[in-house]
């Protein structure tokens, strides 16, 4: 009875000396390919990437008298930064035409600067900014669905 | 979260609130809308009175005459010819059918009334206002098979009978163009007729893609043009901003439609040239490109991307096939010899294969050229080639970026050079802080947030932005870098800090005419160089 103890201990111990080696092993070739990586052809310049989406609304807000601006269009969001020119009133039309040109994503988002100076944020669900393009709700309507806050 | 955490009356009528809210939000804007139906509605049923006011039956094509009382696709269709007010006879064709697609308040191509009880509308189709008989029987070819589709669907799936103004502007010119495009594709199916012809030089397609690309041009500057321009278009209606607004949407949307359709178009005359290309039977290759081509002439209307993938391609190998280049010979020598000559051996998927080699110091591109030494570059890569002022270089940074391998002799090339110019030792001659010479001026290159390459005129606003090959991508503002600059950590790599560039060659003669100051043609031999 002894002697099986004995064994089994010891059958024990081996299988825990293996897994041990085995993780060591492991590890150190972990370590290798983190040290030792091939040396690598310069990677690809940072190139320009062109969104159509992108261009889409730059061009329909230069069109709305828009100059400085830039648009970030991704799958969620339309950013949309301006510096806005004084007596600008087409923050409605911005967002419209934002929403009707990426209406696959879920919000529009204004950063309004003034004389290059952050000044507002205003935050708008494209749904609803679809709908005011559409005619479908009224502008006061819309306005009072953005969410203003200040731009720090 | 903020109901939950009052207290179980307090919750019980935030809750209500809200409800009470959310109806009102949702019956507003169906009041607003159903006023604007009845408008229109009545507007149409007046109009359609008009229409019948008289029956003469010598005012239809034959082909049309044997139709009156016929069902087409559960469309019927009635021969309602009538007497306009100034006398003159128009024929008029209505089909009833389940939905319509098109409202117009105008005497144009389209007109519906109000669903009956059994949900069935009208479609009166005027050939009052149609130039010719071809445009007449296209607008009907159009409805007949297309008014099942509902284009403006509401929420509910019921058709929606949108603001009557509005869709004016789409209704004439788009049945009308999207029913040309029919009968020409018709007519290209009769494969005897234009068997072994040119189809780019038949009236059909030459008639289609003006009128196309008329239609393109008509919506760029319809989207261009003032209120007031739009209120005397529309009739002076008296449009509201929100009307005007829809409207520019609508026009662009038209124009994608146009180029859509155009390049449907273009597809088909592909088609038709490859069938008729030999007697023998097609190349594995080419049954491969047709039935892709065939199979994206099926695809719903909106799923353009391929189609515009094909067409850009087709455009991409025209580009190719007209240049003739001169490399500048004062900037680093071509590194296959002297020049270059490239040709086009095929065009699988998005590589292209040319065939490459030394002669004298110009770079032909001739499509049929054959060619033992074959490389494989992207088209982007060979636009970027093309577009930058200096070839040779920018072929050195797609070849130090791996976006140029070869086979056979010209592998060798590659590798001998790649031997001697490993990317590790060769510097990136269009990064930050390479000099960027034109005349006398000497511009840096600098980064914009988002990575892109810039390079601000002297004396100026104006700021270009460069791609990986020295071409110019687009342009930019000083102004647009301060916003840029603000939280960079926001915006994405593809964040649209310029307008990209339609013709690089035209920025290039913009950018020559800043720094140059007298407009003319600068002596800049090779404009670009390694920092």
């Amino acid at each position: 009875m002894a002697d099986l103890q004995t064994k089994n201990t010891q059958g024990a111990g081996k299988v825990l000396i293996a897994v041990l080696a085995v993780a060591g092993v492991l590890v150190i070739v972990a370590l290798l390919a983190y040290f030792l990586k091939p040396v690598a052809a310069p990677s690809p310049d940072t190139d320009v990437e062109v969104k159509e989406a992108n261009s889409l609304i730059l061009s329909d807000l230069r069109d709305l008298g828009l100059t400085d601006v830039l648009v970030d269009v991704t799958d969620e969001q339309v950013l949309i930064r301006f510096n806005e020119p004084q007596g600008f009133a087409n923050r409605s039309a911005v967002m419209a035409m934002a929403a009707s040109d990426a209406p696959w994503t879920q919000y529009i988002m204004l950063q309004v600067f003034s004389n290059y100076q952050p000044k507002e944020q205003l935050i708008v669900n494209t749904s609803l900014a679809l709908e005011y393009g559409n005619g479908q709700i009224s502008e006061g309507d819309f306005s009072e669905a953005w969410a203003v806050s200040p731009l720090q | 979260m903020a109901i939950m955490v009052g207290t179980d009356s307090f919750g019980a009528w935030i809750r209500i609130v809200i409800l009470v809210s959310l109806f009102c939000l949702m019956i507003i804007p169906q009041v607003a809308f159903a006023a604007s139906d009845d408008k229109c509605n009545e507007l149409l049923r007046a109009a359609l009175k008009q229409l019948r006011q008289s029956h003469p039956d010598d005012l239809y094509p034959d082909e049309f005459k044997s139709w009156d009382g016929q069902t087409f696709e559960n469309r019927s269709v009635a021969l309602t010819p009538y007497t306009q007010t100034n006398g003159v006879k128009i024929g008029n064709i209505v089909i009833y059918c389940k939905t319509p697609l098109y409202v117009g308040t105008k005497t144009a191509t389209g007109f519906c009334t109000q669903p009956d009880s059994s949900g069935a509308m009208e479609i009166a189709i005027d050939r009052g206002d149609l130039d010719n008989l071809e445009d007449y029987k296209a607008v009907v070819y159009h409805e007949l098979l297309h008014s099942g589709v509902n284009h403006n669907p509401d929420k509910t799936g019921t058709p929606r009978i949108p603001s009557p103004v509005i869709d004016y502007v789409i209704s004439c010119e788009e049945t009308l163009v999207y029913a040309k495009t029919l009968i020409l594709l018709q007519e290209l199916d009769k494969t005897d007729e234009f068997k072994g012809k040119d189809l780019t030089k038949s009236k059909s397609y030459r008639d289609s893609s003006t009128y196309l690309e008329t239609s393109i041009d008509a919506c760029m500057k319809a989207e261009a043009k003032t209120d007031k321009e739009l209120d005397k278009d529309l009739g002076g209606k008296g449009l509201g901003p929100d009307d005007k607004i829809a409207i520019k949407g609508r026009y662009r949307k038209l124009m994608k439609f146009f180029k859509d359709e155009l390049g449907k178009i273009k597809l088909k005359v592909m088609e038709k040239k490859i069938e008729h290309l030999r007697d023998d039977g097609l190349t594995s290759g080419e049954n491969k490109t047709l039935e892709k081509i065939r199979g994206w002439l099926n695809v719903s209307s909106g799923d353009y991307r391929k189609l515009y993938e094909e067409i850009a391609k087709n455009d991409t190998k025209k580009k190719i096939e007209n240049v003739t280049y001169t490399p500048y010979h004062d900037v680093a020598p071509s590194i296959f010899g002297n020049g270059l000559m490239l040709a086009i051996a095929l065009p699988p998927g998005n590589t292209i294969e040319m065939g490459v080699s030394a002669e004298n110091d110009k770079l032909h591109v001739k499509p049929d050229l054959q060619s033992e030494n074959i490389i494989s570059l992207s088209e982007r890569t060979l636009l970027g080639i093309f577009a930058s002022k200096d070839p040779p270089t920018a072929i050195k940074a797609a070849l130090a970026r791996n976006e140029i391998s070869g086979k056979g002799s010209a592998a060798q090339l590659i590798s001998a050079y790649g031997l001697m110019n490993p990317a590790y030792t060769y510097p990136h001659p269009f990064d930050e802080g390479s000099m960027f010479r034109i005349g006398k001026a000497n511009l840096s290159i600098t980064r914009a947030p988002t990575g892109v390459r810039l390079v601000q005129l002297p004396r100026t606003d104006y700021t270009i932005v460069l791609d990986g090959y020295g071409a110019v991508a687009g342009d930019t503002s000083a102004g647009v870098m301060k916003l840029a600059a603000y939280k960079p950590e926001q915006l994405s790599k593809s964040a649209g800090i310029y307008m990209p560039a339609d013709d690089p060659d035209t920025h290039w003669q913009k950018i020559e005419s800043f720094v140059d100051g007298t407009g003319g043609p600068l002596t800049c031999g090779g404009s670009i160089q390694g920092g």
